[in-house]
């Protein structure tokens, strides 16, 4: 493999979306994500607790926050969502020998509680794509994606950086890589 | 208002730990719940394929997890601000992840709290991280 490959800065930065969501945040959901959860926070799912609290309806748990614009089991986003893929940068590392890939960081932070009947979608760009680095598990790149949440409005709900390390494991045969 | 004031929490102050059971129903009800419909999260075939010996926690549960687990110790006063985590050790079905927590950083005059926390399971870090959250002033 040739050492300088690959160059990735080309796929730094860049603003795709919108990634829009299925439905509007909805109780029902916030109540089904609470089920399994185990939470009971009344706020996610009783109005007057949500009021007691100063909001108007109920809010959804802060950490739904990527579950809104999940593309759910069609394995796509609803109409008039961007179509490309906002991590492109993966599948070319994996063509270039680095096959596995494994989520090592995920922070979210919220600009506000989203409230039943606020509808989300997602852009999308690279933060950063690191040299080429030695770990545990093997050779290979921390990518670094962030995604920011806008409401109906247009207005910033939140982010969420994503980091992955793809990368070739130790124990891969040379004859695959 | 039900939870904690600013005034109710100190540094250093240590979270009830939770014990949470990784079943299989909890891996793939939570992931369907989030919407996460990814075949390594109800498909143990699958996941295997992929040199995992069984399915496991996604991401979006474990975030979840870690927001409820403040907010039950907290209150409803609470508002989240951050929940950054690193993932270590896959959660999978017929382990227990416990979570700990405890209070690094309190400001009296924003309500700003840190708490950092960790889930271990039988295989060691499933998630290490920070939350950050504004209590009542």
């Amino acid at each position: 493999m040739n050492d300088d490959f690959p160059d990735l800065s080309e796929h730094l930065g860049g603003d795709l979306g919108p990634y829009k969501g299925w439905d509007r945040v909805n109780a029902p959901m916030i109540r089904h994500w609470c089920e399994a959860m185990g939470e009971h926070n009344p706020i996610y799912t009783d109005l007057q607790a949500a009021g007691a609290e100063g909001f108007d309806r109920v809010v959804a748990p802060p950490a739904m926050l990527q579950a809104w614009c999940m593309p759910g089991f069609g394995e796509q986003h609803p109409p008039g969502s961007e179509r490309s893929e906002p991590m492109a940068v993966l599948p070319l590392l994996e063509a270039a020998g680095y096959p596995a890939v494994v989520a090592v960081n995920c922070e979210q932070e919220y600009a506000r509680y989203l409230e039943d009947g606020d509808e989300i979608y997602y852009r999308s760009s690279i933060e950063s794509i690191s040299d080429k680095k030695t770990t545990a598990l093997g050779v290979g790149f921390f990518v670094t994606q962030l995604c920011t949440y806008y409401d109906q409005r247009d207005e910033v709900v939140g982010t969420m950086r994503f980091r992955v390390l793809q990368y070739r494991p130790h124990d891969l045969p040379d004859t695959l890589s | 208002m039900s939870g904690f004031g600013i005034e109710d929490v100190k540094p250093g102050a240590v979270l009830p730990a939770l014990r949470i059971d990784i079943t299989p129903k909890l891996i793939v009800g939570a992931a369907i719940a989030a919407r996460d419909y990814q075949d390594v999260h109800h498909d143990k075939d699958a996941a295997q394929a992929l040199g995992s010996p069984d399915i496991f926690m996604n991401i979006l549960t474990t975030n979840g997890l870690v927001g409820r687990y403040v907010t039950d110790w907290c209150g409803s006063s609470a508002r989240l601000n951050k929940i950054a985590i690193r993932l270590g050790a896959p959660n999978y079905p017929g382990d227990s992840m416990t979570l700990t927590g405890e209070v690094v950083t309190v400001d009296a005059r924003t309500g700003r709290v840190q708490v950092d926390i960790r889930g271990e399971n039988r295989l060691g870090d499933h998630v290490t991280g920070c939350v950050v959250l504004t209590l009542p002033v």
